[in-house]
């Protein structure tokens, strides 16, 4: 319970490392859902775990190449995207469509790779490494509702013309980092 | 540069893009050295990579270039991460876990996908203009953070004692308002909502 919380709320990915804030503040995130963005996300990065977690402690590591991380990393993001992308194709053949361009769109960005990335280095097994991974997306996740959620709020009601859209999104981000560090006293 | 591309600087829309691409590298950001040391870094690995794509645009599917471009920059950045360190550790060090992000710079994919069909020439031209572009904002981000955040420039100190220090802009809440007061005057100076 406290691993889930530090993860969600003390150290939230998006808010204190800036993963993914690219992905919310790019114009094509508003026309997908948070969710399908998380669901999405949540697919690659279990893939791309298990890539990463191979890759690295299976080839890498023991032949001492760890010079290579980077680009072993990405081509397993990209490889992750197409895969994701078949399995979609063969379950779920009538959102194919939609779900090819949000696995696009999600995979490019900072998220997967960077989160990925960072922990493999604190990685003790594979699914402490899962774990942290799918959390930290989670976590991403649930900035992403909130923001959702304010934003839609805040549309109801009028601002000064150049506060839109990306320097409200940017103090809502600032206040919401703001509010969640008070977390951090949670369990003293 | 010319008058006209000055201009251009703050009024063409891609200025909201160099937002999209600061975002994850804004970790390191809290001085104005260090936020150079970002851009520089990432402008050479922009302007390298700009001329790989640009020599391989006839091989590459047009259909998955984003993941091509993702692949490019990612064995730039490889061979950077291996080579910084040689030159000078206390700079890699000071980067941290945010070199390896470059290669998810969304703006660096922007310009490929802008070049494709241009000739050396004009990638060049539009290369470098957008590489000063980059360093201005890095520079103006770095340089609030750590003028009002710790009343310093460049480790100089710059404000006197006793005059209160907006410590909040050392933190990644600063760095989102620092980023909220930049994209509210490019909206102001491009007049539109």
């Amino acid at each position: 319970m406290e691993f889930i919380i530090t993860i969600l709320l003390v150290n939230n990915i998006l808010l204190f490392q800036f993963l993914g804030v690219d992905i919310l503040v790019n114009r094509k995130a508003k026309e997908h859902s948070p969710s399908l963005l998380v669901f999405v996300a949540l697919l690659l990065m279990a893939f791309c775990s298990v890539l990463n977690y191979v890759t690295y402690f299976g080839v890498l590591k023991p032949h001492s190449m760890e010079y290579l991380t980077i680009f072993a990393f990405a081509l397993n993001v990209v490889l992750s995207a197409v895969v994701v992308r078949f399995l979609c194709e063969k379950l779920f053949g009538f959102i194919y469509d939609n779900f090819s361009e949000v696995i696009s769109f999600v995979s490019y960005h900072s998220l997967v790779f960077g989160i990925g990335f960072i922990n493999i280095q604190e990685a003790t097994c594979f699914s402490s490494y899962l774990g942290l991974n799918l959390s930290e997306v989670l976590a991403f996740g649930l900035i992403a509702w909130i923001v959702t959620g304010i934003g839609k709020h805040l549309s109801y009601n009028q601002f000064p013309k150049y506060v839109h859209p990306l320097p409200l999104l940017f103090l809502v981000l600032g206040l919401l980092a703001m509010a969640f560090k008070g977390f951090a006293n949670a369990f003293y | 540069m010319t008058k006209h591309k000055c201009l251009d600087l703050v009024k063409e829309n891609y200025l909201n893009v160099y937002l999209l691409a600061i975002v994850p590298i804004l970790g390191v950001s809290t001085t104005l050295l260090n936020a150079l040391s970002m851009a520089l870094i990432l402008s050479f690995v922009w302007f390298v990579s700009t001329f790989i794509v640009f020599a391989l645009s006839k091989v590459i599917d047009l259909n998955s270039r984003r993941f091509s471009y993702f692949l490019v920059l990612a064995l730039m950045v490889s061979v950077v991460d291996l080579l910084l360190p040689l030159v000078n550790l206390e700079f890699y060090q000071s980067l941290g876990i945010y070199l390896p992000l470059i290669c998810c710079s969304c703006l660096i994919f922007e310009t490929f996908d802008a070049n494709l069909e241009k000739s050396a020439k004009v990638v060049l031209d539009d290369i470098l203009y957008k590489i000063v572009t980059l360093i201005v904002i890095m520079a103006f981000i770095g340089a609030v953070r750590e003028f009002f955040g710790l009343g310093e420039l460049l480790g100089y100190k710059i404000v006197a004692y006793g005059i209160p220090k907006v410590l909040v802009l050392q933190t990644s809440a600063g760095a989102f308002f620092v980023l909220a007061f930049l994209a509210f005057v490019i909206n102001w100076v491009r007049g539109e909502k």
